[in-house]
C-alpha cells in the first residue's frame, strides 16, 4: 500500500488520523486457564482481557495505559493474533481478523506488527541483523516481491536500517553488540520491513535510558508519517503517552474505562481511576501544587474481579458519594459522554464537582518534587 | 572480561563473525576452560596413538617383574601380572574415551530428541513425557546404571549404554526447559507475527538457542560418565576381554597393590581418570561462560 516514501504524507503529527476506523475491536476476551494439581484440573480463568470495545483510526496513535496486568499485553497480542482469543471480534480493514486460518492468518500477518519493550530479549542472539529483520521477508516470500532471493532481500533490510538511522553495513552484525537504543531500531526496522499498516508497541521505549526514549519516539512518529502507519502504543509513562498519542484508553482489569482524544483525556478526565493515575504526574509548572490522590488497596485478582464496577473496592469516588449500590452491583457501561469522551463510570457527571473536594478524603499533598511521573508501576 | 568488552564497544568498528567466532574469542581468554581443552587435547592424542607412543603392548608382562616400582624402564613401573602401567594406562584411554563419547552420544540424541518434542508439542504429551523423565530422575544415578549392566551383561558398549539411559533424562529436561522459555520468547513471537512457519521457528529460532546449555552439560557429563564407567570397571562389570586395558579395572585389585606396598599401582590409572574428568568439567564451565553473549556485559 504505502511505498517506502509514502510522499503525499497523510493527516501530520497531532492530528487524529482522518477518522476512518483501520481496527475495530468489538468486546474482545482474552481468558487464560489455570490449571492446578497434578492431573492439571481447570480452576478458573484469568480474565486478562473481558470485554473491551473501542476502535483505532488510520493514521492515528492511539496509546494505551493503566497498571501491571491489567491486560494491555494481552490485548494487543490477541489482535496480532499471537494469543488464542477467547471471545469477540477484530477487524481490520473490515475483516476479522479472528476468523483467518492457515495460509490467510499468515499472508494477512504481513500487515500487522509487533514492536516489544525488551531490546535484548526480542532479537535472536544467534542471528545477524540481515536475517532478523530478513526472517520477516522471507516467510512472506512471493513471486511478485522476490524477496525469496538474498539479493533482494538484502537490499531491502539495508533501506530499512536506514530508514530508522542505522547503517547498511550493521546488517551483518550480531545483537550482542549494540546498544539498547540500536537493537530497539533493529526491531523496529524488522517491523517496518513488511510495509504493514498497523504497528503495535508495547512499551516500546520503557527499558530504554530517557536521553534515548524521546529520539525513539520521535523515529516512530516520523515513521508514522512517512509510512502512513497507525499504532497502538503501551506505555506507564503517562507524560509519554500524553506526547505521542493522538487518543489514549484507559485500562483497568481487563476492561478500557476512559477512552478520550489525549487533551480532553489529560485536561478533563471523568473516571475516578484515571483521576488517581493523572494526580501523581508532577505538573511542569513547579508552582501548581496537585492534589495527589493515592488509591489504596491491592488491585483485585483477573481471575475473579469484583461485581459490579471493577474499580469498586478501590474507588475514592464511591466513597464520596456514601457507598451508592449501583457500583458494587451494575457494571457501569462504557459510554459516550460527548466530543468522542467515553468512560465507564456511574457517575462520571458527578467528577466535577467532587474532584475539587477530593482533597479532603484519602488525599495528600505531594512532599516537595513529586516524585516521579511513573505513577502506575508505584501504584504496584 | 572487561577487556574483551572494551575491545568491542557497541559502535567500533569491529565486524563480528558471527557468535560463534565470538564466543571462541571469548573460549580463548577463558584460563580455565583452556587448560581443560588442553587437557581433552592430551587425551584424545593419547586415546588415538597410544599403539605409536607406549614403550610396550598392554598385555606384555612377566609374573617375575610385577610390582616393579617407577624406573627408566618402566616410567610408572609395573603391575600384578609385570605389564608397563605406562603403556596400559595409554591404551586404556581408549577405552575411557570410547565409553565416555559412546555414552554422551546416545544419551544427547535420544534426551535432545525427547525433551525438544515434548517441549515444543506442549499440552498433554509434555506432561506425561516430563512425569516419565521425573521418574526415572527419581531413581539414584548410579544405581538405575547398574541394575541395567547387570541386566544387560558386562561389557563396554552396555556400560555406555546403561550410562546413557540415566543421562537421557537429564538432556531431555534441560532441552525442554530452554525450549518452553524460548517458545515465549519475543523474537520468537516476532517471528510467527511475521508468518514464519512452526518447523521455521523450530529449526532456526529455538533449536539453536535451546542446545547451548546442552553442550555445556554434555560437556560436564562426559566428565561423570568416565568416572560412572571406570566404577563399573571397578565393579568388574568391564570388558570381559581381558586384553583391553580399562583405568577402572587398574584399579580392581586397590587392596592387593597397598598391601603389597605398590600404591603407584592404584594411584596412577587413578591420576589418570582424574586429570580426564578434570579437563571435561574445566572445558564444560569455560564452554558456558564463553556461549553465552549475555553473560559478558
Ligand atoms: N500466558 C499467560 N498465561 C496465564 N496468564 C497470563 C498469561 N499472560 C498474561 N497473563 C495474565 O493476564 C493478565 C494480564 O497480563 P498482561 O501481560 O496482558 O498485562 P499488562 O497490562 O501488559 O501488564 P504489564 O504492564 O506488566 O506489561 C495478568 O494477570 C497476567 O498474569
Ligand atoms: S461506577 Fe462507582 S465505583 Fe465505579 S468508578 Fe464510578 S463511582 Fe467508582
Ligand atoms: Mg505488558
Amino acid at each position: 500500500m504505502s511505498g517506502p516514501d509514502g510522499g503525499a504524507a497523510g493527516g501530520g503529527p497531532g492530528e487524529a488520523g482522518n477518522g476512518v476506523p483501520i481496527v475495530e475491536i468489538e468486546d474482545l476476551k482474552t481468558y487464560f486457564p489455570i490449571r492446578t494439581g497434578i492431573l492439571r484440573r481447570l480452576a478458573g480463568y484469568v480474565r486478562a482481557v473481558d470485554g473491551v470495545s473501542f476502535e483505532i483510526r488510520r493514521g492515528e496513535v492511539f496509546g494505551l495505559v493503566g497498571e501491571s496486568g491489567c491486560g494491555k499485553t494481552t490485548l494487543g497480542r490477541t489482535l496480532l493474533r499471537l494469543q488464542r482469543p477467547t471471545g469477540g471480534v477484530a477487524r481490520l480493514e473490515g475483516r476479522n481478523v479472528l476468523e483467518f486460518r492457515g495460509r490467510d492468518l499468515r499472508k494477512m500477518r504481513r500487515r500487522m506488527q509487533i514492536i516489544f519493550q525488551d531490546p535484548v530479549g526480542s532479537l535472536n542472539p544467534r542471528m545477524p541483523v540481515s536475517d532478523i529483520i530478513g526472517e520477516g521477508l522471507l516467510a512472506q516470500a512471493d513471486v511478485e516481491n522476490r524477496w525469496g532471493e538474498r539479493k533482494v532481500r538484502d537490499k531491502r533490510v539495508g533501506d530499512y536500517l536506514e530508514e530508522v538511522g542505522l547503517r547498511r553495513d550493521y546488517a551483518r552484525r550480531y545483537p550482542h553488540e549494540f546498544s539498547g537504543g540500536q537493537r530497539q531500531r533493529i526491531g523496529i526496522a524488522r517491523a517496518l520491513a513488511l510495509d504493514p499498516e498497523f504497528i503495535f508497541a508495547d512499551e516500546p521505549v520503557s527499558a530504554l535510558d530517557v536521553s534515548i526514549q524521546s529520539q525513539i519516539l520521535n523515529l516512530l512518529l516520523d515513521l508514522r508519517d512517512r509510512h502512513d502507519l497507525t499504532y497502538l502504543f503501551v506505555a506507564h509513562n503517562l507524560s509519554v503517552i500524553q506526547y505521542i498519542s493522538d487518543r489514549v484508553g484507559v485500562m483497568y482489569l481487563g476492561k478500557l474505562v476512559e477512552l478520550s482524544p489525549v487533551a480532553e483525556l489529560y485536561a478533563n478526565p471523568r473516571h475516578p481511576y484515571t483521576i488517581a493515575l493523572l494526580s501523581a504526574v508532577p505538573d511542569p509548572d513547579p508552582r501548581v501544587r496537585k492534589k495527589r490522590i493515592v488509591l489504596t488497596g491491592d488491585v483485585p485478582s483477573p481471575a475473579a474481579p469484583p461485581p459490579g464496577c471493577r474499580f469498586h473496592t478501590r474507588c475514592w469516588l464511591r466513597e464520596q458519594l456514601g457507598d451508592p449500590e449501583e457500583c458494587a452491583t451494575i457494571d457501569p457501561p462504557f459510554r459516550e459522554i460527548g466530543g468522542g469522551h467515553r468512560v465507564a463510570c456511574h457517575f462520571a457527571e458527578r467528577i466535577r464537582e467532587e474532584v475539587s473536594t477530593a482533597a479532603v478524603i484519602g488525599v495528600e499533598e505531594p512532599p516537595g518534587v513529586p516524585g516521579g511521573a511513573d505513577p502506575i508501576s508505584q501504584a504496584s | 572480561m572487561s577487556i574483551a568488552q572494551l575491545e568491542m564497544p557497541a559502535q567500533s568498528a569491529i565486524v563480528s563473525r558471527g557468535l560463534w567466532r565470538d564466543a571462541a574469542r571469548r573460549l580463548r581468554r577463558n584460563r580455565a576452560g583452556m587448560v581443560g581443552l588442553v587437557l581433552i587435547a592430551l587425551f584424545v592424542f593419547v586415546a588415538i596413538a597410544a599403539p605409536l607412543i607406549a614403550p610396550y603392548g598392554p598385555n606384555v608382562g612377566r609374573i617375575q617383574d610385577k610390582f616393579l616400582p617407577p624406573s627408566p624402564e618402566h616410567l610408572l613401573g609395573t603391575d600384578l601380572q609385570g605389564r608397563d602401567l605406562l603403556s596400559r594406562i595409554l591404551f586404556g584411554a581408549r577405552s575411557s574415551l570410547y565409553v565416555g563419547l559412546l555414552s554422551v552420544s546416545i544419551g544427547f540424541g535420544v534426551g535432545v530428541t525427547y525433551g525438544a518434542l515434548a517441549g515444543f508439542i506442549g499440552g498433554w504429551i509434555d506432561f506425561w513425557a516430563m512425569r516419565f523423565v521425573d521418574i526415572v530422575l527419581a531413581m539414584p544415578g548410579l544405581l538405575l546404571t547398574i541394575a541395567i549392566v547387570v541386566w544387560l551383561g558386562p561389557g563396554l558398549d552396555r556400560i555406555a549404554f546403561a550410562i546413557a539411559v540415566g543421562n537421557m533424562p537429564i538432556f531431555a529436561r534441560i532441552v525442554r526447559s530452554s525450549i518452553l522459555a524460548l517458545k515465549e520468547s519475543d523474537f520468537v513471537l516476532a517471528a510467527r507475527s511475521m508468518g514464519a512457519s512452526s518447523p521455521r521457528i523450530l529449526l532456526a529460532h529455538v533449536l539453536p538457542n535451546a542446545l547451548t546449555p546442552v553442550i555445556v552439560q554434555a560437556t560436564l557429563t562426559l566428565a561423570t560418565a568416565i568416572i560412572d564407567a571406570a566404577g563399573l570397571q571397578f565393579l568388574g562389570f568391564g570388558d570381559q576381554d581381558p586384553g583391553i586395558p580399562e583405568w577402572g579395572a587398574m584399579l580392581t585389585d586397590t587392596f592387593r597393590y597397598i598391601q603389597a606396598g605398590a600404591t603407584f599401582t592404584a594411584l596412577f590409572p587413578g591420576m589418570a581418570i582424574v586429570i580426564s574428568v578434570l579437563g571435561f568439567n574445566l572445558l564444560g564451565d569455560g564452554l558456558r561462560e564463553s556461549l553465552d553473549p549475555r553473560l559478558k556485559r
